[in-house]
């Protein structure tokens, strides 16, 4: 798949894992893993990316003894999957195009 | 490869990033190893299952490059092409130059500002004066009634009060140079300040 555009998937895919509850990394990868093929090293630039936009918060909490990292959406972050999904209706009228067979 | 071996790689890989993103980046990864092995992976496999350090390496460093990821590079500040402290450095060996002549030019600008004032100044003092000349005329002009006769006492009461309508008439342009030059005085200050602004923009 185009790497932009299966980055730009994959920054909702994590904004949409976070949409119900906060998370940490690990589970992240674990959570989506189930329905597509992601690493924790290409986690990490989204996650990143993400927090920089505002998208996400994050917040240290304690687990066993040491410090683990949580990500919280942001209102901004919910917003963004509303705006993807919209968009997405436009792509979908576009790829129906495509695949149409008339050409007019 | 044990989980310190990997991060000790992973940041000699890193080492030309900030200091604060490669801390960030060994952070994470650390994390990760930590939760693999809570999963019941031993450490060994928790690392050999995040992949090679090369790669991960490679991705961290390529995904700096997209957009809105970090702040662009710092311009290093310049004037006119040559490093900011080299321009003052140069400047502040050369003062003996220019501080003089910018000096003079300056008082020459200010002085030649000063010319329209004075010119001012000077009219209003001569209106006031041939106002004031002029009623105190009229009122010589009684004293002197009874010595003078009808004719010369009509005749300086006359000459007093076309002076003092004379002052009093020189007062319009004198009033109106003054708002005119004032005005003209704040649009300069404003354009002055506007250039700076446009020059900063």
């Amino acid at each position: 798949m185009d790497v932009q555009l299966k980055r730009g998937l994959l920054d909702i895919c994590v904004l949409k894992c976070l949409a119900d509850e906060d998370s940490y990394g690990y589970k992240i990868v674990r959570d989506l893993s189930a329905h597509m093929k992601i690493s924790e090293s290409t986690l990490y630039p989204i996650l990143k990316r993400l927090e920089q936009n505002e998208f996400l918060t994050v917040y240290m909490m304690e687990h066993n003894g040491r410090l683990r990292k949580y990500y919280r959406v942001t209102a901004a972050g919910r917003k963004r999957i509303d705006d993807f999904l919209a968009e997405w209706d436009e792509v979908e009228t576009i790829v129906a195009y495509i695949k149409g067979g008339s050409g007019k | 490869m044990t989980k310190t071996a990997f991060l000790t790689e992973l940041e000699r890989e890193l080492a030309s990033l900030p200091a604060m993103d490669r801390e960030r980046s060994l952070r994470y990864f650390d994390e990760m190893i930590a939760d693999r092995v809570e999963e019941g992976l031993t450490e060994e496999e928790a690392v050999a299952g995040l992949g090679s350090v090369n790669e991960i390496a490679a991705e961290i460093l390529s995904e700096g490059g997209g957009e809105g990821d970090t702040p662009p590079p710092k311009e290093e500040k310049t004037f006119h092409g040559c490093p900011l402290w080299l321009a003052i450095l140069l400047a502040a060996l050369a003062l003996p130059v220019w501080l003089p002549v910018v000096l003079s030019l300056a008082v020459t600008v200010f002085c030649l500002y000063l010319i329209p004032w004075c010119i001012l100044l000077a009219l209003f003092c001569t209106a006031v004066g041939c106002a004031l000349g002029g009623v105190a005329g009229a009122v010589l002009a009684f004293v002197v009634l009874p010595v003078s006769g009808v004719y010369n006492a009509m005749m300086l009461l006359g000459m007093s009060l076309f002076c003092c309508g004379f002052g009093i008439l020189l007062m319009f342009p004198v009033i109106y140079g003054t708002v005119w030059l004032a005005k003209g005085t704040a649009w300069c200050f404003r354009k002055l300040g506007s250039v700076r602004k446009e020059k900063k923009a």
